[in-house]
């Protein structure tokens, strides 16, 4: 008994210790997201893109988007990605072995016509049956490759080999980009000095109920699915608090393979994306980073934008967003252990020392802590043991901060770009902010440990992604 | 309370007063407004509820209560007898037997039954558990603060209906705002007099103390850290709906002087005046517009917007208003501010005006740490220099010029006619952004005249100076400089440089140069390299290109195609 008893204090006392870092980390990344978001937004009024618009001096840039299965929106996908505002631009469609007539579709809208490419396979990637481009001027910028089928890393592998611009922007061919986007994005890379730009992220938002037509996002909606407005909830809480403070501090270790640009060069010297992982976007800008240090090629940033400049459809069933979760688990924890190496390493300074360990303690610890809490919880009660003025008071606790984090994200939100306009969205914001630590969360922590398992079962998959398409009702 | 009312009464007869006014067919707009309006008839609707309950719990007291209590004791019944009807009559007429949850997701019935049910579950369980004291909470709320309510969305109604068209939207803000301040004021007024009369404050107390107690020692402080994080949540709420308020509020009333004072601007600048003197007239609307801050800032921005419109004469009137106003003590003020983005604005004002007064200061702002700022002084700085080498401030620049500083350096070049003067003085600084920047200028602009410091450039010991060199020699077809280039094209040069001199070849290049192409083909290196010595060859004669590619060597061909089929 007094073994127990000495065990529920060690629990007692890992709880705490764990408790108190995840409050004051978050603490500290609400404070540096603040102050980078204040200061980006101060700068941003001062900006004038049009210098980049006219000018030759632009580094130029390939945009793909490998598309498998995407017959439904791809030809709007492909007009929105045409209708970029840049100078020097390349849209690389890779059409990755689909099932479907995505291919014909393309041919037949772009009046596409096979060309002899000498492709240089700097990186390793399946065959690549045809390189296309338009007989109309009009999509000059357009080409699509065709290739085997090897997945989402692969055929960005092939997308690169086929590349000639400088810069490279990875995205997912059924978002709807701004505009804009290319602009905002390149604007780091250009405004470098001492420290080289390695890659640039964007935030991306929720489009689900958004009017989208003719490849364009014509209002912004709140989701009207309950799933998918928790998920409007949970992106601005990852990227407007998380993502842009550790930006701030350049610790950045994910851009979201939905909508990131690198550069190209240094992922060709990296040995481009991973193939065998299913995050490879997290994977690659690891090892892009890792890379600047085992070369000592000096100082680097890895860059965030907070405006919004991609929109994506979110899984609005639970089995669908199940799937995404599982495979976002298993994708963490590859690229963790494929590069273990960095854990607590001082030789990877800020890497090695802050954002690897965050994000194995935080990001991928914290469910599997949840989990053992739960455990530790359900032992109490049948020991009879459990303390309930304790455990209310924790869990109130809990709950209080889990709000006060969404609401912050929300405020930000608020103070700066301000998304969501109508008068009820901030309602139904607070509102699903208020019961998601009770419906939302405890799926995303049982889908996390779902994927815990699936990656000891050697799981390898992606599992399948069903759109619905975006809506075009008018409000 | 009769002093809220009183004010609401009069609000509202102004109000309607306005309409009458406005609007002689009042009532035909009335009956169309509701019938199009979804606030309107969402008001009306809640108005009359609130009526209704009001009533109901005023007039009808207990009674009232013992019918809800004998509804909630048989309601489950009715809701289950609903429920089965609605099962049965769904299941009769659809086809879709699968299973529930399909079932659930297509029939409309289903849903509303279920959600009858819980509902009802839910009442009947408040009822159940809460007794007489639910039935007090409803009392206490209604004879006090019910009216404070009513009377909030009265107005609310009454505004929105006047401010129906556009040009009234502001009272619609207005309403919204009465509308949050009387609900919160309804709101706390609630608490505070619940608080009292079920004594909160001191069971809060009795539950800090009690847990001050119950909880290990670590813990004690959970409590409080919880009472700190709600009341913070509840002023970042309060600071969320207040900051969306004031930003519909701020874009109205903005918008509606910039309106007015680019009409008069557009009056003023195009008046006849008589050796810099305002007439009582401008001055008297002078005083008006610089009574506050907040105009004459507007006013300001508007006259900059103007004076980048307009030219000639109109630029002096424009600069005369400006004095006028004092609005330069502004600028001056916003040029000395410690905050960097006052400083910004300042150095726009200066630059758009063309004032270098303050030259000397703005030259010290080069040398910010700042980035935003030290692109903001290079451009104010441009635009104000006069003499012949208005870039020289770069030369002994400490900090790299940027790719975007460079760019909008040439691109504001590019857009006013301003001389770009003498450009010796950047190919001879230390610092090699700003060499690349001036070979860029010179390439840009056609500078022949920096031939010879071109050439010596090219063996510059940074690879980025070689590269924009050996680029701003296409301006220079000669036979000389093709030779020279040929000549180090041998020489240690990495992929990047290489590949800038096989371009400058494909513009500049002569006879000798095609013996040259055609040799460094055959060798074929890399791929990247074929490509580019072939189209250095097909832009300076295509025919050999062909012959090469119909060489015996295949993969001549390939590149070959490949650069002229991707270029469709």
């Amino acid at each position: 008994m007094e073994i127990l008893h000495f065990l529920f204090h060690i629990a007692d006392i890992i709880i705490f210790i764990f408790g108190i870092f995840v409050l004051s980390t978050y603490f500290i990344m609400g404070i540096f997201s603040a102050s980078a978001l204040y200061r980006y937004i101060h700068k941003n009024k001062f900006i004038d893109y049009n210098a980049i618009l006219s000018s030759d001096m632009a580094p130029s840039v390939s945009i793909l988007a490998p598309a498998f299965n995407e017959a439904k929106n791809v030809v709007d996908n492909v007009r929105s990605l045409m209708s970029l505002n840049y100078v020097n631009l390349e849209i690389i469609i890779i059409n990755d072995g689909s099932q479907d007539d995505t291919l014909q579709k393309l041919i037949e809208n772009y009046h596409l016509k096979p060309v002899k490419f000498a492709i240089d396979y700097k990186l390793g990637c399946n065959e690549i049956r045809t390189v296309y481009k338009s007989e109309n001027k009009a999509f000059q910028k357009l080409i699509v490759i065709d290739k085997v089928n090897g997945g989402k890393a692969d055929a960005l592998n092939a997308g690169i080999n086929v590349s000639s611009s400088e810069l490279i922007i990875s995205i997912d061919v059924d978002c709807i980009i701004e505009s804009d986007a290319v602009l905002k994005m390149v604007k780091p890379f250009i405004e470098q000095t001492d420290k080289k730009v390695i890659a640039s992220g964007g935030v991306i938002r929720v489009a689900n109920n958004c009017d989208v037509g003719t490849g364009k996002l014509n209002l912004v909606r709140f989701p009207n699915k309950l799933i998918a407005g928790f998920q409007v909830l949970e992106y601005s809480r990852a990227f407007i608090l998380g993502r842009m403070a550790w930006s701030k501090i350049n610790g950045l270790l994910l851009i979201s393979g939905a909508f990131g640009m690198f550069d190209k060069e240094l992922v060709i010297q990296v040995g481009g994306y991973n193939p065998r992982t299913v995050g490879e976007d997290m994977e690659l800008v690891v090892r892009m980073r890792r890379h600047m240090h085992d070369r000592k090629l000096g100082k680097y940033i890895v860059s965030f934008i907070p405006d919004p400049l991609c929109w994506t459809e979110v899984p609005d069933s639970m089995k669908v967003l199940g799937r995404q979760r599982d495979r976002w688990t298993r994708g963490t924890m590859q690229t963790l252990f494929i590069h273990k190496k960095l854990f607590l390493n001082p030789k990877y300074k800020l890497l090695g020392l802050v954002s690897y360990p965050y994000w194995f303690f935080f990001e991928w610890l914290a469910p599997i802590v949840e989990l053992c809490g739960l455990i530790y919880f359900t032992t109490l009660v049948v020991s009879g043991q459990v303390n309930w003025t304790f455990f209310l008071t924790l869990t109130a606790f809990v709950y209080s901060f889990a709000f006060m984090l969404t609401l912050f994200s929300i405020l930000y939100e608020e103070a700066t770009f301000n998304a969501y306009k109508r008068k009820l969205d901030i309602l139904r914001m607070v509102s699903l902010a208020l019961i998601e630590p009770f419906i939302y969360h405890p799926l995303v922590v049982f889908w996390s440990i779902k994927g815990n398992i699936s990656y000891l079962r050697g799981s390898k998959g992606w599992g399948k992604m069903e759109r619905t398409g975006f809506s075009t009702k008018k409000e | 309370m009769p002093s809220y009312l009183f004010i609401l009464v009069i609000l509202s007869i102004v109000a309607i007063s306005m309409q009458l006014y406005l609007s002689t067919t009042l009532m035909a707009k009335a009956v169309a407004l509701f019938k199009t309006n979804k606030t309107l008839r969402v008001s009306t609707f809640v108005l009359l509820m609130g009526i209704l309950c009001w009533l109901l719990f005023r007039f009808a007291g207990d009674r009232l209560f013992r019918i809800i209590m004998l509804f909630a004791s048989y309601y489950k019944f009715l809701v289950i007898a609903v429920l089965l009807v609605s099962l049965a009559y769904n299941l009769y007429k659809s086809t879709i037997w699968s299973t529930g949850l399909n079932l659930y997701n297509k029939a409309r019935g289903i849903r509303i039954s279920i959600w009858f049910l819980v509902t009802g579950v839910l009442l009947y369980l408040f009822f159940l558990l809460a007794g007489d004291q639910a039935y007090s909470i409803i009392l206490l709320l209604t004879p006090e603060y019910l009216n404070v309510t009513i009377a909030s969305i009265v107005t609310f109604f009454i505004l929105s209906y006047v401010s129906s068209k556009n040009k009234y939207e502001i009272l619609n803000v207005f309403g919204s705002v009465i509308l949050i301040i009387w609900i919160s004021v309804s709101v706390i007024a609630t608490s505070v007099h619940l608080g009292i009369h079920y004594h909160l404050l001191d069971k809060t107390l009795y539950l800090f103390t009690y847990l001050d107690n119950a909880l290990p020692g670590n813990y004690r402080i959970l409590p409080y850290i919880i009472l700190a994080s709600w009341i913070i949540n509840f002023f970042a709420l309060l600071y969320v709906t207040g900051r969306r308020i004031s930003n519909i509020l701020d874009d109205y009333i903005t918008q509606r002087f910039r309106d007015s004072y680019q009409e008069k601007i557009i009056e003023l600048i195009n008046e006849d005046v008589v050796e810099n003197e305002s007439s009582p007239d401008e001055q008297l609307y002078f005083k008006k517009v610089n009574r506050l801050f907040y105009t004459r800032q507007i006013f300001s921005a508007e006259l900059l917007r103007m004076h980048e419109l307009v030219y000639g004469s109109l630029h002096d009137q424009i600069h005369r208003l400006f004095h006028s106003l004092s609005l330069t003590e502004d600028a001056f003020n916003y040029l000395h501010s410690s905050r960097w983005f006052y400083k910004i604005k300042g150095l726009r004002i200066y630059a758009e005006l063309g004032d270098s007064s303050e030259i000397a200061y703005i030259q010290k702002i080069i040398k910010s740490k700042n980035s935003i700022l030290r692109f903001e002084a290079q451009l104010a700085l441009t635009r104000l220099s006069d003499d012949e080498r208005p870039l020289d401030y770069l030369k002994d620049l400490e900090q790299s010029l940027t790719m975007w500083e460079q760019l909008n350096l040439i691109h504001f070049y590019t857009n006013h006619k301003k001389p770009l003067g003498d450009l010796s003085g950047l190919l001879e600084s230390k610092n090699v952004t700003v060499i690349c920047f001036a070979l860029e200028c010179i390439h840009k602009f056609n500078r022949y005249e920096y031939r010879n410091q071109i050439l010596e450039l090219t063996l510059h010991s940074d690879g980025n100076v070689q590269n924009a060199a050996f680029r701003t020699l296409t301006l220079f077809e000669e036979a000389e400089i093709g030779s020279y280039i040929l000549s180090r094209y041998n020489q240690d040069m990495s992929l990047s440089t290489r590949i800038n001199i096989i371009r400058t070849l494909g513009r500049i290049g002569d006879a000798g140069t095609i013996i040259f192409l055609k040799e460094q083909i055959s060798i074929f290196e890399l791929d990247v390299i074929c490509i580019e010595l072939f189209k250095a060859l097909i832009l300076i004669d295509s025919q050999q290109a062909i012959d090469m590619a119909n060489s015996d060597d295949l993969r001549f061909m390939r590149i070959y195609q490949h650069v002229t089929e991707t270029s469709i």
